[in-house]
């Protein structure tokens, strides 16, 4: 540095420049960054100290999270942005007009000024601002002993690294941001029931829009009210649980089908429609308190406006897929049906075709004299083969209909195995139970429906082969494990139940098809079955595989939700 | 003796519809799947004078098959369709190629088997029709041919 040329300052704070820009986007956190920056600035202007503040929506003011420099203690971090001086400090003043102040001699420049540390003279404060924000995020601060410390190029250097400072936190509200949008689509896409779907999409909207109270509600179409359907708050719940059309802003936004946002003494209010192929389906809303600092703004910006419109519209994206698909099965139902109408027809038919005939022979033999014991005993068999129908036919259509309660995967299946397993018989029975808790919602007489057909299904082609071994098994499968393949279920914890024996299996080809409706390999029934055991596990949003090799045995995994919250 | 082939995949319906043309004297032949009915009427030495078929027997053109097949074997062979209530459009489709009629199986009100006893003889008949008139041409062809 003795022979320092001209040149030399500016080659040095290029170097430094660049050194920092790579800070600002290096691997650190940004607080580790603003540490970084807060030491730069100090020891780049010979300041005697410096720190960062940061505007917290929660504190409602200036928060110490940066310090460089002499004079620091634990007590001085906690008392240097008190109450007191929220109003009266030059940092304090930055934050509320957002314009950068240097102060040669403090004491005799501002009217009671009140330092902390009482060998402050010049100050050098510098707002850390984007100008596309239109808000403060902090300051950097400076201050030296020394009057008139401070000079036009020190304040050049630390704006370009308040600059720097800001570009960093507003990326790192960006990710935040576009992480919790991809958290909500996949929420929307991955979770199996409506009402968990709206509260996670709720905390994660209150949470990114750091908002005290986020609601949804949905506008019933036949009263045309608004009627709250989630809701999430921090100390702060919804005024009102109804709004008519156009009534207090959330009416209005629905009204409008437009975005509202409104600041009063009270309150921020951002609202925005749920858009649908059906126009306006209800108002996605979030309120922050008026913040306690008369200067720290808790308004709503227009970046808010468009995250809140992102997840709205996704919202709306989702119930339209909800309700096409809703229209979907409704279609595929009727396909079944009229497939049903005609396999039914078929089945009760041909029954029905064989009771007239023993029918009509008894008519001959009540004539001609004869046994009739035997046409009697062929008439009954046939009507209970009639009820057998209606009953599996009964099944099918209920499947989905379910009364669920908690219970143990385990245990029922236990239960089943117990009940239909036969007590002797060519067949062996072997059970590998896990001995963790399996908590699921479930309607025990259907699920017991569910396993019982397996059971005998097994039963049935083990018995046919002249014996075998059927493996019953219970597991938890965490979220981090895989499910079986061909499981189109989402990720999260299961209770794995498997059928396994060593029968004469399936097919390849036939893996998926043994599922549908009236398909059977067996003489008795309308081959409704396995439809039935699928329907019903799906009702539990469960799923159900079969992946056992042929010629080797069947293999039926079915997989069902933990319940959450359970121990 | 007359000699019928019943097919049908329902064994119940087989052995009421067997029990009720063997009371009038037919001589009954029985087959449970398609495959088993064309079979049987390769089988056969002579052929069958008049074949009853279920339409649908997991394949909704079964009785269709059975008729080609029987048709293919002895050209009188009379074919009767069965089919469910409701479901004619293959049955008539089965009469335009040749099959002498059909029967739904569940006619509301209707004996059935009376029904099918009354067309099975009426088949036989226009089989025995048809046999003479064949006949006589032969003769005409053998007295007036060259």
């Amino acid at each position: 540095m003795q022979h320092s040329t001209p040149q030399a300052p500016i080659e040095a704070s290029l170097r430094h420049v660049v050194q920092l820009s790579q800070a600002a986007v290096a691997n650190w956190s940004a607080l580790e960054l603003l540490e970084h920056y807060a030491l730069a600035a100090t020891e780049a202007t010979g300041a005697t100290r410096g720190f960062v503040a940061l505007a917290e929506a929660e504190v409602g003011g200036l928060v110490l999270v940066a310090t460089a420099g002499a004079g620091w203690t634990d007590e001085a971090r906690l008392n240097r942005l008190s109450e007191k001086d929220r109003t009266s400090t030059l940092t304090s003043l930055v934050a509320r007009t957002g314009a950068s102040v240097r102060v040669d001699d403090a004491r005799a420049a501002v009217q009671g000024y009140a330092p902390f540390f009482p060998d402050i003279r010049s100050v050098l404060a510098v707002p850390i601002s984007l100008e596309r924000d239109k808000r403060v995020r902090g300051v950097l601060n400076l201050e030296s002993d020394r009057a008139g410390a401070f000079t036009a190029e020190h304040e050049a250097f630390v704006q370009t690294l308040t600059n720097l400072a800001a570009l960093r936190l507003s990326m790192d509200d960006l990710r935040e941001r576009e992480t919790a949008l991809v958290q909500i689509g996949k929420e929307l896409s991955g979770s199996p029931g409506l009402d968990a779907m709206l509260d996670r999409v709720i905390e994660i909207t209150s949470h990114v829009l750091r908002a005290e109270e986020c609601s949804l509600y949905f506008l019933d179409q036949g009263s045309q009210k608004l009627t709250l359907a989630a809701t999430r708050g921090k100390g702060m719940r919804p005024a009102r649980k109804e709004y008519a059309l156009g009534e207090g802003q959330t009416g209005t936004v629905a009204d409008r089908g437009r975005i509202v946002r409104d600041l009063d003494e009270m309150r921020a209010f951002l609202g925005a429609p749920i858009p649908s192929v059906a126009g306006v389906v209800g108002v996605l809303r979030v309120i922050r308190r008026e913040s306690s600092s008369p200067w720290f703004p808790n308004d709503f910006t227009e970046a808010d406006e468009e995250v809140l419109l992102t997840i709205a519209a996704q919202v709306g994206a989702a119930i339209d897929n909800a309700r096409l698909f809703a229209r979907l099965m409704q279609s595929e139902r009727m396909a079944t049906w009229g497939e049903m109408s005609a396999m039914s027809s078929h089945m009760i038919g041909n029954r029905v075709f064989a009771i007239k005939g023993d029918l009509n022979e008894l008519e001959y033999v009540l004539g001609t004299g004869g046994d009739v014991r035997p046409l009697v005993d062929g008439m009954k068999q046939g009507i209970f083969r009639l009820e057998e129908l209606l009953a599996e036919f009964r099944d099918f259509v209920r499947a989905g209909n379910l009364a669920p309660t908690p219970g143990d995967a385990t245990e029922l299946t236990a239960t089943s195995v117990t009940e239909v397993f036969p007590k002797r018989g060519t067949v062996r029975l072997a059970t590998e139970y896990t001995e963790l808790a399996l908590p699921v919602l479930a309607d025990g007489a259907k699920l017991r429906r569910a396993l019982s057909e397996l059971i005998e299904n097994a039963v049935t082609f083990l018995e046919a082969k002249g014996g075998g071994t059927l493996t019953v098994r219970t597991k938890k499968v965490s979220r981090k494990e895989p499910l079986p393949t061909r499981l189109a279920l989402p990720r999260g914890e299961y209770a794995l139940i498997t059928f396994e024996d060593n029968g004469p299996g399936v097919a390849e080809a036939e893996k998926e098809r043994i599922f549908r409706p009236f398909i059977t390999s067996r003489a008795r029934g309308m081959g409704l079955g396995l439809a039935i055991v699928k329907g019903i596990i799906e009702a539990h949003h469960g799923g159900i595989v079969e992946t056992g090799a042929e010629g080797q045995g069947a293999r039926f995994e079915i997989a069902l939700p933990l319940k959450k919250g359970g121990k | 003796m007359i000699r019928v082939l019943v097919v049908d995949d329902e064994d119940e319906v087989r052995a009421a519809l067997a029990r009720r043309l063997e009371r009038d004297g037919y001589a009954v032949t029985m087959a449970g799947s398609e495959v088993e009915g064309l079979a049987a009427l390769k089988a056969t030495e002579h052929p069958y004078d008049v074949v009853i078929t279920d339409m649908n027997m997991g394949d909704p053109n079964s009785g269709m098959h059975i008729l080609e097949g029987a048709v293919a074997r002895d050209v009188f062979t009379e074919v009767i369709v069965l089919t469910a209530y409701g479901n004619v459009a293959n049955a008539v489709e089965c009469m335009k190629r040749g099959a002498y009629d059909y029967i739904e199986k569940n006619m509301p009100g209707v004996d059935v088997f009376e029904l099918l006893v009354l067309k099975l003889e009426q088949a036989c008949q226009r089989r025995r029709q048809n046999v003479q008139t064949v006949r006589r041409l032969e003769e005409f062809h053998k007295r007036h041919g060259e």
